[in-house]
């Protein structure tokens, strides 16, 4: 789904459903063809790459969730947008999360988002040199990498649902470039 | 020990390590599906190394330089956990007298692929060349 929201907000990508490692190549396809209708520059549409890539696969994590919980609850279904206006893009990832999960993402998104630039590249560091690896995720490297390309805070919350789970939603914005950093 | 090569895919990096001149390259985009399974390979070949080295310290005489070159365009967090192991090793083998070489070449304007260069090195506690291309 694309089209004007208003006179300076556009939907550039949509998709609300369950989440795959093909599905996720779809979507970074369907931006590669939109890069020209939205006159992106090389610059920025690498970060865009990379950000989508980050928070695609972040809800991909949670994709188990999608049989046990969401196919009863279509209203709570994975989906990710990608908007541009006139400040720059915004992309927005939903799905279900455990609610035993919830801190550990609310202590890791809040630890990146009062870190200034040095602080970052130390978690960085100390989560690549030291950080605990499940099979789901890279310690929040990918949260770390959101913060880094966007330069600006992780917007997330969690809406409460049912059986344990909630609707967790990250809003990542990234400005559009300075004259200097066009590519 | 034979060479290592895996050719690149649209989601894993080519690799081509070559003992005899040790010359190992890891070049292209990193999202594996599964990216403990694709750098498995990697990283026992470059265990195998070390271990023939600590085994056998003249072996290392064997190998001029090690000189390891990461053209990557693109890798994702989850690659970047297994791309400091592969750097890791490279560290203990300098401990064993191995004269290790790191080239990270990244696109010219790609100040993001440099400065992730500048973060594995820092973090692995290795110098790297970087190389603009």
């Amino acid at each position: 789904m694309s089209g004007r929201l208003n006179s300076t907000s556009t939907s550039v990508l949509h998709y609300k459903g369950k989440f795959t490692f093909e599905r996720i190549g779809i979507l970074l396809n369907d931006l590669k063809n939109k890069r020209e209708t939205y006159q992106i520059d090389p610059v920025q549409y690498k970060k865009l790459l990379t950000l989508m890539i980050e928070i695609l696969e972040n809800v991909l994590k949670y994709s188990d969730h999608f049989e046990v919980f969401v196919l009863d609850h279509p209203d709570f279904q994975p989906e990710f947008e990608l908007i541009l206006n006139d400040d720059g893009f915004i992309l927005t990832s939903r799905n279900p999360v455990k609610e035993r999960d919830k801190n550990e993402i609310t202590r890791r998104i809040d630890k990146i988002n009062t870190s200034d630039e040095d602080e970052l590249k130390k978690i960085y560091r100390d989560t690549i040199t030291n950080g605990i690896f499940t099979e789901k995720g890279g310690a929040g490297l990918g949260f770390i990498e959101m913060a880094k390309i966007t330069t600006n805070n992780i917007v997330y919350s969690f809406k409460p649902i049912d059986k344990g789970f909630s609707y967790f939603e990250i809003t990542l914005h990234i400005n559009h470039l300075d004259e200097e950093d066009h590519g | 020990m034979d060479n290592l090569i895996i050719p690149a895919t649209d989601f894993t990096p080519s690799v081509n390590f070559q003992i005899q001149s040790g010359h190992l390259e890891l070049s292209g985009v990193s999202r594996p599906e599964d990216v403990a399974g694709f750098y498995e390979g990697p990283l026992e070949w470059l265990s195998k190394l070390e271990e023939s080295i600590q085994n056998k310290p003249e072996y290392k005489y064997e190998i001029p330089e090690l000189r390891f070159s990461f053209k990557m365009r693109y890798f994702n967090s989850g690659s970047s956990k297994y791309m400091i192991q592969m750097l890791r090793t490279l560290r203990n083998l300098t401990k064993f007298g191995v004269d290790v070489n790191i080239d990270w070449y990244f696109e010219e304007g790609d100040d993001k692929m440099q400065d992730d260069g500048e973060d594995l090195a820092e973090a692995v506690e290795l110098n790297f060349n970087y190389i603009e291309v």
